[in-house]
């Protein structure tokens, strides 16, 4: 599954307790074992941009292109549903 | 980075909101993340002394450059080579900054080469000992020219600095009048030693821009001659291509 298929799937609905998915087992180990704790995340930093893709980057070693669908991803949800 | 594991939460807010860092609460999960930021913006703040007008794009370099920068700043002046000092300094845009204090270097070397790498051996390392070094500079060579007129050589230097310069004399004026106004407007590094007087005080911060712009041309000249070599390779290669064509063109009616 592509990563824009899953965008659109997690876009779509309520994210409930949907595992972090995208970004595979690394966020899992550190404790970010729901998209809700990561969109936790988000919201801590503010939905800020620089720092939620920073911190993807350390803790999940995600490349530029994974923090940023993820960053556009949680955004879009944000926008959709709080 | 790990001295920031004594700070509190609260302390760790503050220092964020010093550096304008863009941030949110800190807590648990974030703090890493913050604690990163601060270390690469406070090593980066020790390196080049920013005027801290671009908090937000200056902390965000120093994780890849940051240790290479420390290195270049105090293995360069030993190998006592100008040229490849200088042109290094030139290549990493990101640099502009850090090499603003080095560039008073510039006219000096120019003079006499001996000088030039005594006065950067002896300053480098020590912030104090170079702006005494500078002083001494500004007493041999332009004093007479500064009892003068202060203003008239800013603005005959170099156009292309006068966005920069132009503000200068206003402040330096206003400044000798007026001691409480130069600390607020001033960058942070050349208040870091201690002056006997105001007018020190101006001239310091005069001095490295009017330094600037000699560099600058030094660096301007630089490029045409390279874009000459540029040029020039690449008219011996059309000039080689025509030769090669013409060979063929005799070469195949037979």
């Amino acid at each position: 599954m592509t990563t824009f298929q899953k965008h659109r799937e997690l876009v779509a609905e309520p994210m409930g307790e949907e595992p972090v998915g995208i970004l595979g087992k690394k966020p899992e180990e550190r404790g970010f074992d729901k998209a809700y704790v990561v969109l936790g995340q988000f919201l801590v930093l503010k939905k800020t941009e620089d720092l939620f893709q920073e911190w993807l980057k350390d803790t999940c070693g995600a490349n530029a292109k994974q923090s940023q669908d993820c960053f556009g991803c949680l955004q879009e949800w944000y926008d959709a549903f709080l | 980075m790990d001295n920031y594991a004594d700070l509190s939460d609260t302390e760790l807010t503050t220092l964020l909101r010093r550096y304008n860092i863009p941030h949110g609460p800190v807590v648990g999960s974030t703090r890493r993340l913050y604690e990163k930021k601060i270390f690469e913006y406070e090593t980066q703040r020790r390196r080049l002394s920013p005027p801290s007008s671009s908090a937000a794009s200056s902390y965000s370099f120093s994780d890849l450059n940051s240790t290479r920068g420390d290195t270049d700043m105090y293995d360069l002046p030993k190998k006592e080579d100008a040229l490849l000092y200088q042109s290094k300094g030139y290549n990493d845009d990101y640099y502009e900054e850090s090499y603003f204090t080095t560039r008073t270097y510039g006219e000096p070397e120019s003079a006499g080469p001996s000088r030039a790498v005594r006065q950067s051996v002896t300053s480098f390392p020590d912030a104090d000992a170079f702006h005494h070094q500078v002083r001494d500079d500004d007493l041999l060579s332009s004093s007479e020219e500064e009892c003068k007129d202060r203003e008239r050589p800013m603005y005959g230097r170099d156009s292309a600095y006068q966005s920069i310069t132009h503000y200068r004399p206003v402040s330096a004026s206003r400044s000798s009048l007026d001691l409480s106004y130069y600390p607020a407007s001033s960058s942070t590094s050349f208040m870091s030693s201690s002056s006997p007087s105001s007018s020190w005080l101006t001239r310091r911060a005069i001095r490295p821009e009017n330094h600037a712009p000699g560099a600058g041309l030094g660096q301007d000249r630089q490029v045409p001659l390279w874009g000459q070599l540029l040029l020039f390779l690449i008219f011996v290669i059309v000039l080689f291509f025509i030769y090669h064509f013409m060979q063929a063109e005799e070469g195949n009616p037979f």
